[in-house]
Parts: structure tokens; sequence; C-alpha cells
């Protein structure tokens, strides 16, 4: 019994040896925050047939030299950017580490209200994924912002800008889509920024950087950042796949259109009557064909189809939405 | 009884761990470390501001009309030698070197390093306090540094710099153009039109940098928080020609590689015909795994930027190493660098 006792004892003390043995915590700083945190920033490229329409994000991307951003791994293999990214139909993404290892990657889930979207790379990625602050930092709380402003990097080593948080706030500015407080920073953030992450003292992800908002009230051009949080609610929605809103039946190699949901995303866009020939240029020659395109597609992904309407062929262009 | 000693034991080491990883949470800086740093920064900026120079030239513009240009500079010598950007002397002989004790006196350029924007000149005066020289090799992102100079001209007649804080975003970027910028360090302190040619600083007050351009969001000139530093190391390698009136000019190789990484190192695409790579013998295909050189020690070539940020900082005439991989085999190759043709 006694000897039980010395042995849990040891136990006790070694345990608590060996964690003052740990390599020595050094007082969080901008370096140690930016070696802990760069490994995990990616460069995330976007290739698409055409830009979506109903982009709102446009005005920002004229400023920027050529497509891409920031991006940071959240989990084994996936990859979280903002939502501004998917700007194309049928978008195609590569993911560049910091190894300069190019991969492909496809969406899985993106929403315009979150501003976010999260890529599964094909392949090995052999970055890790960065820690997640587990809370929302406070107003002064010193900062760093990680990505590629103006994409200056040719090594894919990503930049960092020193910064405080200027508060918790909603953000009044056309750009801004998330509805709830956001981080506004000093931080420099500019094109190729965005998508990367804002980090605390200790290189932990407390949200990913937006396009600079401008303040409907002040005309400043505001940096923010999605808090991380807004990650749990993108993966919620994860498999629960993506819907053209209509109700109808495929038909002789056509999705014959009987009814368009209210609010839904091919509402003003498809009418009853409509016959969708293509998605994406994919024949829509029975159910399981529409079926297999929508699941390889996410909501928030827009897509083209060929409709047949009173006789005359046309394209139009929507953004799928989330099935229920 | 086993169960009863370990579920206890167990807890502990529990508790233990938990402890051990909220020591070291959210350390708060106490007001008098603010103060003491804020201490250190004064200190820095009123001893080093007397090695920073505010520089006015005449330059031509794009039209060729002489406007006054101002600009920054750095003592390097308290023989009177002063460094600053070549585009900010571009096309002059002589320009106005103010001190921050208000002394304005006449400097004369004493060489150029036109594609590496930099310009050396040379002041009569006295009592001249020189930048110590530190180690920007050595510099870590997320490092502090201190930019000094002349944003916008505010410093007037008083000649006085300004000071702007920041940290060390990147290094080794390479920015290319008529001026290049290899090995180019990225930094978030503000410089604004004015403080080109000015010092970067570490927090020890040794000399880093030359300040030389920043990014842009559309058409303002000022800052956005993306700035970029020639570094020492690479100013040092001209030196020793500038201060012996020698013009300067970059170096060049001529070969086109692939820049998407292919594996190891950097491969040769083409070798252009009367150029150093093919008198050395370059071929397609090889595949360029470090580069050796004086001054530059050897850089491991582990991505094409790596390849181009080392030819761009060595000068023209630089007899350097390459080691190469042909066929399976190592070789090493020496290559004495040409004239990087302008662009």
């Amino acid at each position: 019994m006694r000897a039980r006792l010395w042995a849990a004892w040891a136990l006790i003390l070694s345990a608590a040896w060996l964690s003052s043995q740990e390599a020595p915590r050094r007082a969080p700083s901008p370096v140690g925050a930016i070696a802990a945190s760069a490994p995990g920033v990616v460069r995330v490229e976007v290739r698409g047939t055409r830009p979506r329409p109903d982009d709102r994000w446009q005005l920002f991307r004229r400023l920027r030299e050529r497509p891409g951003a920031a991006g940071v791994v959240v989990a084994p293999g996936q990859v979280l950017t903002h939502a501004s990214l998917v700007r194309y139909v049928d978008p195609q993404f590569t993911v560049t580490d910091v190894a300069g290892v190019r991969h492909p990657a496809h969406l899985l889930q993106v929403d315009d209200s979150l501003e976010l979207a999260l890529l599964q790379v094909e392949g090995h990625l052999a970055a890790e994924p960065l820690r997640l602050a587990p809370e929302l930092p406070r107003a002064g709380a010193p900062v760093l912002a990680l990505g590629d402003p103006f994409l200056a990097a040719r090594d894919a080593q990503p930049a960092a800008s020193c910064g405080v948080i200027e508060g918790v706030l909603a953000l009044d500015a056309p750009e801004v889509a998330y509805r709830e407080p956001v981080l506004v920073t000093d931080a420099a953030i500019n094109p190729g920024s965005e998508g990367g992450p804002l980090v605390d003292l200790e290189g932990r992800v407390l949200g990913i950087l937006a396009p600079l908002a401008e303040d409907r009230r002040t005309g400043d051009y505001a940096g923010y950042a999605v808090p991380i949080a807004a990650l749990e609610r993108l993966r919620a929605q994860l498999g629960r796949g993506a819907t053209l809103g209509v109700v109808g039946r495929v038909r002789d190699g056509a999705l014959e259109v009987e009814r368009v949901l209210d609010g839904g995303p091919a509402a003003g866009v498809l009418l009853p009557g409509d016959r969708v020939l293509s998605l994406d240029g994919a024949p829509l020659a029975d159910a399981q064909a529409l079926h297999r395109a929508l699941r390889q597609r996410a909501a928030g992904v827009a897509v083209q189809l060929e409709v047949e309407r009173s006789g005359a062929r046309r394209q139009v262009t929507l953004t799928l939405g989330s099935a229920r | 009884m086993t169960r009863a000693w370990l579920v206890p034991a167990a807890l502990a080491v529990a508790l233990l761990a938990t402890s051990g990883a909220r020591s070291g949470a959210e350390p708060r800086a106490s007001l008098a470390e603010v103060r003491r740093f804020e201490a250190h920064l004064e200190g820095l900026i009123a001893r080093l501001s007397s090695s920073v120079v505010t520089i006015g030239a005449l330059v031509d513009d794009e039209e060729g009309l002489p406007v006054k240009s101002g600009g920054s500079g750095v003592v390097i010598d308290p023989a009177g030698f002063v460094l600053t950007n070549d585009h900010v002397t571009e096309g002059q002989d002589e320009a106005e070197v103010g001190f921050a004790d208000g002394r304005v006196v006449t400097g004369r350029v004493v060489a150029r390093d036109r594609q590496g924007d930099l310009a050396l000149l040379q002041v009569d005066a006295s009592g001249l306090v020189a930048a110590e020289f530190g180690d920007s090799t050595a510099l870590v992102p997320g490092q502090r540094v201190l930019a000094l100079g002349n944003p916008f001209g505010l410093a007037g007649e008083s000649q006085r710099p300004a000071a702007s804080l920041g940290i060390v975003s990147a290094t080794q970027r390479f920015i290319g153009g008529s001026k290049v910028y290899g090995e180019a360090i990225q930094i978030d302190a503000p410089v604004n039109p004015g403080n080109s040619g000015g010092p970067l600083f570490d927090l020890e007050g040794r000399l880093v940098g030359i300040n030389g351009r920043i990014s842009v969001r559309g058409a303002a000139r000022h800052n956005v928080g993306v700035g970029f530093a020639i570094p020492l190391h690479q100013i040092q390698l001209v030196l020793d020609d500038l201060r012996a009136g020698r013009d300067v000019e970059r170096g060049y190789l001529g070969v086109r590689f692939l820049t998407e990484k292919q594996g190891q190192g950097v491969v040769v695409r083409d070798v252009l015909p009367r150029t150093p790579a093919s008198a050395a013998g370059l071929r397609s295909g090889d595949r360029i795994l470090a580069v050796e050189g004086q001054g530059l020690g050897r850089r491991a070539i582990t991505h094409p930027v790596r390849l181009q940020n080392a030819l761009s900082i060595l000068p023209a005439g630089s007899q350097v190493v390459l080691v190469l991989e042909r066929d399976g085999q190592r070789l090493q190759v020496d290559v004495v660098l040409g004239r990087r043709p302008p662009q």
C-alpha cells in the first residue's frame, strides 16, 4: 500500500518535472507569434469561367494585380479563407503552402453571410493546423495580420503587420456581410491579405481577414477580421448539400421546372415551365446527373445553367442555396 | 484498491498539466515595462537622429523637367560619407544635405548603384556621427525596427528627422523593375515619400537597411503598411566600390529558369547566348542547388526566388560558384557575373 502511494507520488512529481522541462516558454511576442502561425498560412489562387453576377466585393478586386489571397490551415488538409475568393462560376482552387508546394483544392462550403469559405486540399498538405483562439480578443489587444499584401511574396512566405484590436464592433459598411461584431484592427491589411489570419501574440487564430471596408459614416477604410467562432457555423452547414430552389422533375434530358421557391436561389432567375438543359456545361441526362452535379458543389457557389424558355435557349447564372 | 489511488493520481497529474498551461497565459505588460520601452526608444531616437540627414536635390521628372526632391540619408562614416537612394538624387552631381543640428551643407555624389537604388554622397562637415552597422541577415519577422527620415519633407528648416516604429513583416522579398530590391526587408513601419534613402535601425540602434520604396493602393502614394528596405548586407557588397568613386552595376547570369518549384533546387530552362552562363557552360536542365560567393556565403536555393535574390544582391564582376546537379552528377561551376542589361 505504502509502496503504491510512493509510486503515485513519484508519478505526480515526474509529471510536474516534465512539465517544467518543456521548452522554455518565451513571453508572447510578434517574433514568436509569427514563427508559430506563418507555417499554417497558405496562398490561395482561384480560376474560373467568369465572375459571379452578385459579387459584392467587386470594387475591391479591381485594385488587385492578380487573383489570389491567403488562407489558413484549420484542420488537416482543410483551408479556411475569405468568401470573396469564391467569385467565379465553377471555381478551381490552387493552394500553395509555405514550402512552395502547390496543391489543387475544391470548395467544401462557402457562406457569404459568414464571409468564409472552407476548402479541401487534394493530396497531402504538410502544413499543421493552427491553434484557434478560444475567445474574442478585447479592445487594445496586440495582434498580427498575416497574409500576402500586394502578392509581393514570390516564395509564398506570408508577411506580417502588427497592430491592436481597435474594437469588437459591428461595422456599417456595404462590403461587410457579417452581421455580428467583427474584429476591427489597425494592422495593415491590403489586397492579398484577405483570407489570412489575424493572430494573437501566441500565434492563435482570432479571425479571418476580410477586404477593407469603407465605413459609411467616416468614409475611412477599416480593416477587420471575421471572428474565428464563425468557422463552427460554417462547419455546421457541411454535408447539407446545395440546391437550386426549384420543384420539378428531370425528363427527356432536362430539368422541367414546376415551381420556383420564394426567396430561394432561383427566385427571379427561373420560371415555371423552364427546361434546364445543362449545369456548368454538363448535360442533365437524368435525375442522377442533377444530383451528382449538386453534390459536387457547395451552397454559395455560382453555377451557369442553359435554359430553354418558350422555345429559345439562354444562359443564366445563379448562386446555389443550402439544402435543408 | 489499485483504482483507489490511480484516480487521485490521474486527477493530480491533470491538475498539474492545466495549471502549467495556465501559468503561461496572458502575462500582461505592466505600465512600468511600457515606460521602460518608451524610454529606450526616446534615447535611441535622440542618439540616432544625429546620423540621419535630409536630402534635397533637383531631379528630373518624367518629362525631363527639374523638380525639387525631398529625401533622407544616413551618415555611415565620420569622414563625411552619406548613403541614400539613387532615386533621391537621380541625375544630380550635388545635393543639399541637412543635419539634425540645423546645418545644411552641399554634398557631392561620389558614386551610384543605379539598379540597386543606392547613391553615396560626401559632405565636408566636422563632428559627424556615423551609424553603427548591424547584421541584416539575422533579421526575423516580428522583430521591431525603427525607420528615421523626412516623410513629406516635414523636417523643414529644422532638418530634424521623424521616427516610425514597426515590425519586420517579412525578409527575402524580391521586388523587380528598373530598380531591383533583392533580399529586401518588408516592414510595416510607416514610410512615406521623403523617407526614401533614410535608415532602418534595429532596436539596438544598428543600421540594418535603407528604406527605399513602398507598395501603394490606387493612385495615392502614401503608406499602407507595406514598405521595403535595401538590406545592409547587400550594401556592404558594394560599399568599397562606391567609396572609391566607382559606379556599380548589378550582376547578371543569363539564364531563364522554371519559376515553379520542382523538387530541390531550381531548374534552368534556357541559357541565353553570349552571357556569363553560356560562357561557363551551363545547360538547360541543370538543377542549381546552391550559390556561393564572397560576401554572400553559401545560399541554398530552396525556391526560384532565392536564386533571383542571391544573384540580384551581387554586383557585376562578382565571382560565384554554382553548385549544380546535371545528369545525376553533382558539379561546381565558377561564373563571373556580367552586367545586368537595363530593363
